[in-house]
Parts: structure tokens; sequence; C-alpha cells
């Protein structure tokens, strides 16, 4: 064993630096050829197609663009005309303030209408009770008793 | 015909092809061995160079001689290589293979290596540098390219390249202390 190798002196880097590989005969030859041809085969492949493919290409990407963003839209709406479906499959459309559910091809009000439809009544009519219309509307539904209690706390 | 009138003529219209076999017929040989010293095998080497040649041949009307053909083409095949190191490592890893003990075989049973006991293992301990390490070792210890060279071609400042080279003598150093 040779514990005092030095690559780095001249006459082993010398040595070293020997190239140690070696190549099929004409190989040098044959390899320019065939880069040579490789590249006549590129320059002559540059017709329609090479041309086209970038400009496909960007066609492409911009129709699945349009169609993610189309996509992503529909599953999540940001306005408030959507379509959603419930547990057993029947579309409802719900528009605005107005729902509609719609099922097999009838349509159903639900607490939800009764809820905008009577905050719609209160705060777009500006309906005033009149006192006759109070006291008929508390004869008809108020019992005696009460009346009478009403009239103890007065 | 130097460099500079080998682009000269490629930038005339029709003599693409031409000038381009003369860059070819110029620089293949030096470009070949220094592929070879990185990948080892003459079959890679082949194709790398290869591929090589295809890629500048894509890329040349677009070369503003910011620095030389050479150590442009040089860049191209140093990175085409890196490139393939890379891969081969991960497709020996992805099969469970040892890596460092292919590259070994691989030299012992290649039939294009003609070099002597000391040179081989040299060579083998040269294959236990990482790939860009065995880039910086080949281009200043065999090649003697200046460190701002090896600069230009591996983007990489001269003082990581330095130290890079230092730690990569002392380990090859090592190595070939206790086998010969």
């Amino acid at each position: 064993m040779r514990t005092n190798f030095n690559i780095e002196e001249p006459a082993n880097k010398k040595h070293l630096q020997e190239n140690p590989y070696k190549v099929p005969n004409g190989y040098f030859n044959s390899v320019r050829v065939d880069i040579s041809d490789k590249i006549s085969a590129q320059t002559q492949k540059t017709g329609f197609w090479t041309v086209a493919k970038p400009q496909l290409g960007l066609v492409s990407l911009f129709a699945f663009v349009f169609l993610f963003a189309y996509t992503i839209f529909h599953i999540f709406p940001t306005d408030s005309n959507f379509s959603l479906r419930d547990k057993s499959g029947s579309a409802t459309t719900i528009i605005g303030s107005n729902i509609e559910y719609v099922e097999e091809g009838f349509l159903k009000s639900t607490f939800v209408d009764f809820f905008y439809s009577s905050i719609d009544s209160l705060t777009t009519t500006n309906e005033q009770i009149t006192e006759d219309e109070l006291i008929d509307y508390l004869s008809e539904n108020v019992d005696l008793i009460t009346l009478s209690y009403l009239d103890v706390q007065d | 015909m130097d460099d500079k009138d080998l682009l000269a003529l490629f930038r005339e219209k029709g003599k693409e092809n031409y000038a381009f076999n003369l860059i070819v017929e110029k620089h293949s040989e030096r470009l070949y061995w220094h592929i070879r010293k990185l990948v080892t095998s003459h079959e890679d080497t082949n194709d790398i160079l290869q591929n090589t040649f295809i890629k500048a041949w894509g890329a040349l009307p677009k070369f503003r001689e910011e620095s030389r053909l050479f150590t442009w083409l040089y860049r191209i095949a140093t990175n085409e290589s890196l490139t393939f190191l890379k891969r081969s490592k991960l497709r020996s890893f992805l099969s469970l293979s040892d890596y460092s003990k292919q590259v070994e075989n691989q030299l012992e049973a290649d039939p294009w290596f003609d070099g002597d006991n000391t040179q081989r293992v040299f060579r083998k301990a040269i294959m236990t540098l990482s790939p860009k390490q065995r880039a910086v070792f080949n281009m200043r210890y065999y090649d003697e390219l200046k460190y701002e060279e090896i600069s230009e071609i591996l983007n990489t400042s001269v003082g990581a390249l330095k130290a890079s080279y230092h730690h990569a003598f002392k380990k090859i150093q090592e190595i070939l202390k206790e086998s010969i």
C-alpha cells in the first residue's frame, strides 16, 4: 500500500490525464453523419404541423381555461341564482328571494317562502292598521277574561 | 475557420446546414470526451452528444455571442450529462439497486476502457463524486479550464467552484491513498 500518492504530482497527473477510454473505429465520422442526418430530418419536418402545433396548443390552453372556469362557476356560483339537488336527486331552483322547489313538476311553498313574502309585505307596503280594525280583531279573537285583565292593568 | 466565422456563415441564408456541419466537425470530439468522462459509457455518451448538437441546432439562431461558441456548447453538453446522471440515479433508486455499485460495475464491464489499474481506481474514485462535483473536477483536472470558464459553463460562482474542487480533490486523494 502506497500512502504518498499525490494526484497533483506532475508525473502522476500526466499519467492520470491520459485518456483511458476508446471508441469504435471510425466513430467520430459516423457520429457526424448521424447528427447531420437527424438535423436534416428535423429541417424537413418544418411544415404545416410545425407551424400550426404551437398555435393549436395555445387555442387548446384557452379552451381548457374557459371550460375550467365555466365548471368552477357552475359548481360554486357567486350570485343568488343557482341550482342544486337535494338528497332525493330532485332539482331545486332558487331565484333571488323567491324560492321555488320544483319537485317532480309541482311547485311547493315552504316556510322560507312565507318568511320572505311576510318581510316583503311589511317592508314594501306601508299599510296602517286603523283603531276600528284593531278593535274588531280583538273582539273576535281575544276572550273576555283577557279583556278584563287589560282593564285592571289600565 | 474560427467560431466567429462559423457563426457568420451560419447566419447566411441557405448555408445553415453547411455551417452547422462544420461546427459539429470542429467540436464533436472534444465534447465527446467531456461527456464520456462524466457518464463513462460509450453508448450513453453517443446519445448525449447527439442530443447536445440537436439542441444546439434549435437554439443557435438565438445565440447572442455573449459567450464563446465552445463554452456555450460545453454548457449544453454538461447540462445534458447532468440531467442524464440525475435520471440514472433516480431510476436505480426506484428499482432499489445500489447506484454506486452499478456505476462501479459499469466501469469494470466497459469494453471501451483501456486504462491500467491506477487509472481504473482513479476513475472509480471520480465516480463517487456527485455529478456536479464530478463535472467541476473533470473540467479543472482533465481539461485544465480556468475557474472563470467553468463558472460560465456551470453558472456557479468561482468561490463555490474552488471549494467544490478542493473537496473533490481531497476525497479522491483519500480513496487513492487507500487503494493504490
